[in-house]
């Protein structure tokens, strides 16, 4: 049978193949309720990504970090301020904000990471909270409790990155106004627009200017800067419909700062998080980290660096938060320290430990769950959020003590034997091994 | 606040509070050698109960019965949590890595702050004015220097410095405090001699939770109420403190608290920034692990391969 091996190779494609489809089959299935759904997987995958960062330094190297939220803000908050003062672009503050928080995260490890692991756990610790404080109290750059609104999305000087589906949607806008002139500077009326086959509510949640501004908007706004390539299908189509014209799903919307942008930004931020963590992990850094883990003097007598090796563990645990910090802020379009306290910080970890710790699959499986088991559950019993944090303690408390290696038990391979062996019953009717 | 003199009495007092619940800290981390990031909470309880139990039943008794019998229950149910945890939390993980005993400290911590949270609701639960209005009361303190010193705070560093005494002199002569620091320098060679460890190990949470409790009554009285938040920050100082003197070391933990205090106290009279005060105690936390890693009393010891 060599379906098994095949299907494991690919699975990762098919995967990433489904959750680019996800959010369609999702207004296919549900309509307009999956526009939350949207959202709430794109916030999940963003902590995957957080959790994955942590999972670096908790799961491979066995340091307890306990300020991962702080890297995070540290991300945010470069992006917060460089965009909304200097307006830089995402792009470029995207390696920034992972520059800020590695940089942070190599200061803190120097004092501390030549110590005993418990010792930067409580460094971290603390960390976290004085990064609240200085956010809270530093209020000319940080806009204290307040925070930063309106950071936005500035794809700056970097257009061209999309340009390519502004094509397709200039084509879609002349297909439904064929009186526009497009290269000019010809205007798009609210009359226009309707008669065009635009949907008013719709309209009025895009075009808000429309109203105040007698004018209206010329085909260049819509088709550049704030508006990027957003603009209306003629109808509510199906999605169902739009799986046939791919391209339409970008151009059917106005899709710059919509769910479906962050979410597919999302998920390729987290596709590449998770190719660099499986990638690290069978790097010689990554074994090393591991080795050290498992047994730091034996590590040391076989020619390892530790510190070196759990100084570089630390920085880029630090680099992915912050970048996810740059993510944040720009989907987020406000910040403030309230964001980044430890509860984050716990939840990050919960995700790592319950998923399993140095496992990649299990990170996105904790992150699954303690990200969207709440959501539904909040659907069904609106109570259960007052007891998700006791859960959740109560949770990694019981993990470590039934099974310590999580969900997807880095090493052991028990749980694959036996979903082997159930695959093999089914195909062959017998175990063969 | 203002003159020098209070500051030095204000950190004093606060000190002394670290100093207590850093004795906690340092007592686990000698014999498990583990963090127990729940004892803040454990702190934070006492303070609860003792304010539970002025609220429902101090209402009859004189003022220094009624505070004296709101320590002991505070003392009895930060026990029994105390004990509970490491019952339940810390002894199934008593032989596994590292790693699982500290996040099994952390959910158990958001764990403790979360049932309570949802038991005593959203608001800080203030500690009953009437029993500590008369404590508290600045006309009736002693001038010392321009400062003054009031009961409350005369009080609690009184009440410290004796249970320190008493823990020094228990923890070096009674039967217990011997097998206590048996467990410390070798917990199987001291099982091996008779030491019954699973005992021992309790009574050292059982005394950490006490002395926490104790801090905590005091705490919620001097600053006239408890949070459900409180817990966190004190235990993230008190371990500073340990650090400070030398984790795992008893007279550290105490002179360790103290200076944190006043560091603090006159961190913040120097620079006048009460909003940085937090601030302060970390940067005294990354400066010991920097220069003196061991910390103040703290021995070299040699990792055992």
């Amino acid at each position: 049978m060599k379906v098994f091996p095949l299907l494991r190779k690919s699975a990762p494609f098919l995967l990433l193949g489904g959750m680019v489809m996800l959010p369609l089959i999702l207004e296919g299935t549900m309509g307009k309720g999956s526009t939350a759904w949207v959202v709430a997987i794109q916030e999940m995958m963003l902590f995957a990504v957080l959790a994955l960062g942590l999972n670096i330094t908790v799961g491979l190297s066995g340091l307890l970090v306990l300020g991962h939220a702080a890297f995070w803000a540290l991300g945010a908050y470069t992006y917060a301020i460089l965009t909304v003062v200097f307006g830089l672009s995402f792009w470029l503050a995207l390696p920034l904000g992972a520059l800020v928080a590695a940089l942070a995260g190599f200061l803190l490890g120097m004092p501390t990471i030549r110590l005993r692991g418990d010792y930067l756990a409580i460094v971290t610790l603390g960390f976290g909270e004085v990064i609240r404080y200085v956010l809270k109290n530093f209020q000319s750059l940080t806009g204290g409790d307040q925070g930063i609104p309106g950071i936005g999305f500035k794809d700056g000087n970097l257009q061209w990155a999309t340009g390519w589906i502004r094509e397709p949607a200039a084509l879609s806008l002349r297909r439904h106004f064929s009186a526009l002139d497009l290269s000019g500077d010809s205007l798009l009326s609210k009359s226009e627009a309707i008669s065009g086959g635009l949907n008013p509510s719709q309209l009025q949640g895009i075009f808000s200017s429309l109203d105040t501004n007698q004018n209206g908007l010329s085909a260049k706004e819509l088709l550049s800067g704030e508006w990027g390539f957003g603009f209306l299908c003629p109808s509510q189509e199906a999605a169902w419909l739009t799986l046939g014209r791919p391209l339409e799903m970008f151009t059917c919307k106005p899709f710059l700062h919509s769910p479906l942008h962050w979410y597919l930004l999302t998920l390729l931020f987290l596709s590449l998080a998770l190719l660099f963590f499986v990638r690290l992990k069978k790097s010689r850094l990554g074994r090393s980290l591991i080795a050290l883990r498992e047994d730091e003097i034996a590590a040391k007598s076989m020619g390892i660096n530790t510190t070196k090796a759990k100084m570089i563990a630390f920085a880029l645990s630090a680099a992915w938060a912050g970048a996810a910090g740059v993510l944040f802020a720009a989907r987020n379009n406000f910040i403030n320290p309230e964001f980044f306290k430890l509860d984050n910080s716990v939840l990050f970890l919960a995700m790592a430990v319950l998923g399993g710790l140095g496992s990649a699959r299990g990170t996105v499986a904790g992150a699954t769950i303690l990200w969207l088991g709440p959501f539904l559950l909040r659907e069904q019993f609106p109570q259960f959020q007052e007891y998700k944090w006791l859960a959740i303690g109560l949770l990694m408390a019981l993990m470590m003590i039934i099974r310590p290696q999580g969900i997807f038990g880095a090493n052991t391979g028990k749980t694959r034997v036996k979903l082997l062996s159930l695959w093999q019953r089914l195909t062959k009717g017998r175990i063969s091994r | 606040m203002g003159t020098l003199s209070q500051a030095v009495i204000n950190g004093l007092t606060l000190g002394m509070v670290y100093a207590l619940i850093a004795l906690g800290y340092t007592m686990v981390y000698g014999i498990l050698g583990m963090i127990n990031f729940a004892h803040g909470e454990i702190y934070m309880i006492g303070g609860y109960a003792g304010a539970t139990f002025l609220g429902l039943w101090g209402g009859g008794l004189s003022v220094p019965i009624a505070l004296g019998l709101a320590v002991l229950f505070s003392i009895l149910v930060s026990s029994l949590h105390g004990a509970g945890l490491e019952r339940f939390a810390y002894r199934p993980l008593r032989n596994a890595p590292a790693l699982a005993p500290l996040i099994s400290a952390i959910g158990m911590s958001i764990a403790l702050q979360q049932y309570v949270f949802l038991t005593q609701g959203t608001t800080p639960k203030p500690f009953p004015q009437f029993f500590r209005q008369d404590l508290v009361a600045y006309e009736a303190g002693i001038k010392l220097f321009g400062g003054t010193l009031s009961p409350l705070q005369g009080l609690i560093i009184i009440i410290s410095t004796l249970l320190m005494i008493g823990l020094s002199l228990f923890v070096r002569h009674s039967k217990m405090g011997k097998a206590m620091r048996a467990t410390a320098e070798d917990r199987r060679m001291a099982g091996l001699v008779g030491i019954d460890i699973n005992r021992v190990i309790l009574t050292t949470f059982v005394i950490g939770s006490a002395l926490a409790a104790v801090a905590g009554v005091m705490v919620s009285a001097y600053i006239s109420t408890i949070f459900y938040r409180d817990g966190y920050l004190a235990g993230l100082k008190a371990f500073t403190a340990a650090v400070f003197g030398g984790i795992g070391n008893i007279p550290g933990a105490m002179v360790g608290g103290v200076l944190l205090g006043l560091i603090e106290a006159l961190g913040v009279w120097a620079t006048g920034a009460s909003d940085w005060k937090d601030v302060f105690s970390f940067g005294v936390l990354i400066l010991v692990l920097l220069f003196k890693p061991r910390g103040l009393l703290g021995e070299v010891v040699a990792e055992k391969v």
